[in-house]
């Protein structure tokens, strides 16, 4: 299991890099959104996968670290920003070439 | 008191931003900076006459053994002297000669910091030390060769210069860095001669102290540096110049003669390079016509003359090089004075045009007629006594080239002593004592040292040697010197009705320089416009393909690799997630790929819920859905044309992907060998009723790492604020 998600993590990144190495501003864009799920399922993968049960207190242990999922949490709100801020910049991008005559 | 001695080389350097701010008195600083040092120095020269060094030091970088330390043996005393003895004259005569120039208080300034670390120079002890000073004076005679920065020969002639000595300067220093290790001590008073010459190091350390030594003192082939330095104010020349800076070379030598000195290597390679430069200075020198050009390579030629002497690696030879500098500075000191003056008074330095100035220049030409008569080495001078002691230091191999040198020597004195001469067309307005009084203690030196036998005496002796300096005045000795004086004589005459004698002029390495210069130049322009090529493709693909393979390398030898085991529900997702991402990258469309996009953010929320966490798997469905709206409402607005998207050069963009994503589906593979710690989980878990909940990745949010998320809060209300600006249309 651990090698078919890692596995999952290369292809995230190698496509992420590919979109990223483009030459339009969206498509960079969703390559980035690619690498960070890339990211998130990496740092999941970094703090083991033997929790049976989600790390709530009710529940029996094994339970799943919560510290890399806490990590994860704050990196999706993060990369939401970041996807958020870049689009506006590409739409502004385009406005301004457009007003161009 | 030997504390007082860390100060000498600090005086000046301070007096120097004091100099700088004076408006008018500036001249009066830089004489009180340099008189004082010289007034220390005196105080400080009696116990070394008596065998009492003073040193002193300040631990500078203690675990290296490095230190600022200075010590006032007799060899540095007396250069100490020298330097602060010319500077104090030097003043003088500059208040003078630069009475228009509105930037004197920055030439004092300039001159002040010279003179600070060429003391500096001579009284360091300890290898870092005189290295600092070393290249502390080539940084002060770029500014000062440099001074008239308007014009482009003077920036130029500043930048050879520096460049010159400095590269050597820098050679010097590995060279010193590989003497103190094999010597054990950086102190130049505490090695031990036999310990260095016996390491199968000594002859690169030679070679690259040499090499630092040549560079400075104007050695063949790289003395072109000089003559191009007459662009200074002439108080520069005759200072650094000919007086003190460019000896720095011949004294290192005679500095590390005791610790390098003596073998055969020494010998080999001191002893030629100096007489060929002795010789080539000497000739060329006598082809000049610019008057500060010829003394440029008559100092090159004396150079060369104590670099031949200090590579006979014998005490007398080094006595005789000492000897001979003393008198050099002397002599050459004042012929660059008086070539100031002549050009000050005349607005020339055209050894052509300037005849009979005798008469309206009456005491400079005394003070030339003092100097040459050095320079020729008749009887009665100090050059002879510093010639007749060379010969003896140069044994009877070399007297021969000797005395073709002294011929020279004297033909290219008799072309300076021309101009006092005759008739000429321009006329001297007249003679200010500022001009010719500070060249006065100079010339009365020059003929002292010849005529007073306890004055060489006295240095010699200071330096420790008990042999004999004074010439005995028989004719075998009297003749030959009255012979290339003659010679000088009829050579200065032919010289002057040899038409073809002007090509000789641009003779030198500076063309040289300035082609490697520009070479440089362009394959520096050429390397820029490769690699700072302005798209965020190409540095991307550098900085990802270095990212892959620094981490992708230590891996191919340290890395596990997987075994595969049962295959589980969770892989359903995940090949959810890789239909998505090539549905991403596949589509031609945009609005699919962002809809593929969302089809993979859902495959990895389903990935989360089966891998137990569930808070991350809500957050992320979320985010993914108003992502996806404003991903849409975005891309429905634009309707780009549709550019070429690919680089040329894809194919170079898919090995940088494939390599990105190999590395890291390693690494991610890496990062699940082995047990991961549970030392945080359990801490949460522990403390969890403090905190007061019962979710335990909420509780890390919101408590444990909560002023994390107060940040994170911060940065996506900026990252908001910036959106709401970009998203109103432009007006």
């Amino acid at each position: 299991m651990n090698a078919l998600l890692a596995a999952l993590v290369g292809l995230l990144f190698a496509a992420g890099t590919w979109l990223l190495l483009g030459q339009r501003i969206l498509r960079q864009v969703i390559g980035l959104g690619l690498i960070s799920h890339g990211a998130n399922l990496m740092v999941l993968l970094a703090g083991g996968l033997g929790g049976r049960h989600a790390p709530l207190l009710a529940n029996p242990t094994p339970r799943a670290d919560p510290l890399p999922q806490a990590l994860i949490l704050t990196a999706i709100v993060i990369g939401f920003g970041i996807t958020a801020f870049l689009l506006a910049l590409g739409y502004r991008m385009h406005a301004l070439e457009e007003d161009e005559p | 008191m030997d504390f007082l001695l860390l100060g000498v080389p600090l005086v000046p350097a301070l007096a120097a931003p004091c100099a700088a701010a004076c408006r008018r008195a500036a001249w009066l600083v830089a004489l009180g900076g340099c008189g004082l040092v010289l007034v220390t120095l005196l105080l400080a020269a009696p116990p070394t006459v008596a065998g009492l060094s003073a040193s002193a030091e300040v631990p500078w970088f203690p675990s290296l053994g490095v230190s600022y330390r200075l010590r006032a043996d007799p060899l540095g005393t007396l250069f100490g002297l020298l330097v602060a003895g010319v500077g104090v004259l030097i003043v003088l005569y500059a208040r003078s000669y630069l009475e228009h120039e509105p930037r004197q208080p920055a030439f004092f300034a300039y001159l002040l910091l010279f003179t600070g670390a060429m003391l500096g120079l001579v009284l360091a002890d300890d290898l870092s030390t005189l290295y600092v000073f070393w290249e502390a004076t080539s940084l002060a005679s770029f500014f000062l060769i440099g001074f008239h920065d308007d014009r482009w020969d003077a920036r130029q002639a500043a930048v050879r210069a520096l460049v010159v000595t400095v590269v050597g300067g820098l050679a010097m220093l590995a060279g010193f860095v590989l003497l103190g290790l094999e010597a054990g001590t950086f102190r130049l008073s505490e090695m031990d001669p036999h310990r260095v010459q016996a390491s199968p190091r000594y002859p690169w350390v030679l070679a690259l102290v040499l090499a630092g030594a040549f560079t400075k003192s104007a050695q063949l082939p790289v003395h072109f540096w000089l003559p191009g330095a007459m662009v200074a104010p002439t108080p520069v020349s005759a200072y650094l110049h000919s007086a003190t800076m460019v000896k720095a070379g011949v004294f290192l030598l005679v500095r590390l003669l005791p610790v390098l000195g003596g073998t055969e290597l020494w010998r080999g390679w001191v002893l030629p390079v100096g007489m060929a430069t002795f010789l080539f200075g000497a000739v060329v020198a006598v082809l000049q016509d610019d008057l500060k050009a010829l003394l440029a390579y008559g100092t090159v030629s004396a150079l060369g003359l104590a670099t031949a002497l200090a590579g006979t690696g014998t005490e007398l030879g080094r006595d005789a090089a000492v000897l001979y500098l003393l008198n050099h500075a002397a002599y050459k000191g004042t012929l660059f004075l008086v070539a100031g003056a002549v050009e000050h008074e005349t607005g020339t330095r055209n050894i052509p045009q300037l005849r009979g100035l005798a008469r309206a220049m009456p005491v400079t030409t005394a003070l030339a007629g003092a100097s040459v008569f050095s320079l020729v080495a008749l009887p009665g001078s100090g050059g002879f006594v510093a010639k007749d002691l060379a010969a003896k230091a140069l044994g009877h191999g070399l007297e021969g080239w000797l005395w073709a040198g002294a011929v020279a020597n004297a033909a290219f004195g008799t072309r300076f002593l021309q101009v006092f001469l005759g008739r000429g067309d321009v006329t001297a307005r007249h003679e200010p004592a500022g001009l010719w009084a500070p060249a006065l203690p100079l010339a009365v030196l020059c003929v002292l040292f010849g005529a007073w036998p306890p004055l060489p005496e006295a240095v010699v002796g200071w330096l420790g040697a008990d042999h004999n300096v004074w010439p005995k005045f028989g004719l075998g000795k009297v003749a030959p010197a009255a012979a290339a004086v003659v010679g000088g004589v009829g050579a200065a005459w032919l010289v002057e009705q040899v038409p073809g004698r002007r090509r000789v002029r641009g003779w030198g390495g500076d063309h040289a320089f300035d082609a490697l210069q520009r070479t440089l130049l362009r394959f520096a322009a050429l390397l820029t416009h490769f690699t700072l090529t302005g798209r965020l493709r190409d540095y991307l693909v550098v900085v990802l393909g270095v990212a892959a393979v620094g981490a992708g390398l230590p891996l191919l030898s340290h890395g596990r690799w997987p075994e595969v085991g049962p295959i589980s529900l969770e892989a359903a997702f995940v090949g959810m997630a890789a239909c998505g991402v090539a549905a991403t990258v596949l589509s031609r469309s945009l609005v699919s790929a962002v809809v593929a996009l969302g089809a993979v953010g859902y495959s990895v929320v389903f990935l989360f819920m089966a891998l137990r966490a569930p808070d991350v798997a809500l957050t992320q469905m979320l985010v993914e859905t108003v992502t996806l709206v404003l991903f849409l409402a975005v891309v429905t607005r634009l309707l780009t044309p549709d550019v070429p998207d690919r680089h040329p050069l894809a194919a170079v963009d898919l090995l940088a992907a494939v390599a990105v994503g190999a590395v890291a589906a390693a690494l991610a593979f890496q990062a699940t060998v082995g047990p991961p710690s549970q030392r945080l989980a359990e801490f949460f878990a522990e403390h969890a009723r403090q905190a007061g909940g019962s979710n335990l990745v909420n509780l890390v949010l919101v408590d444990f790492r909560g002023l994390d998320t107060l940040g994170e809060i911060t940065v996506l209300g900026v990252a908001a604020l910036g959106v709401l600006a970009l998203a109103r249309r432009p007006r």
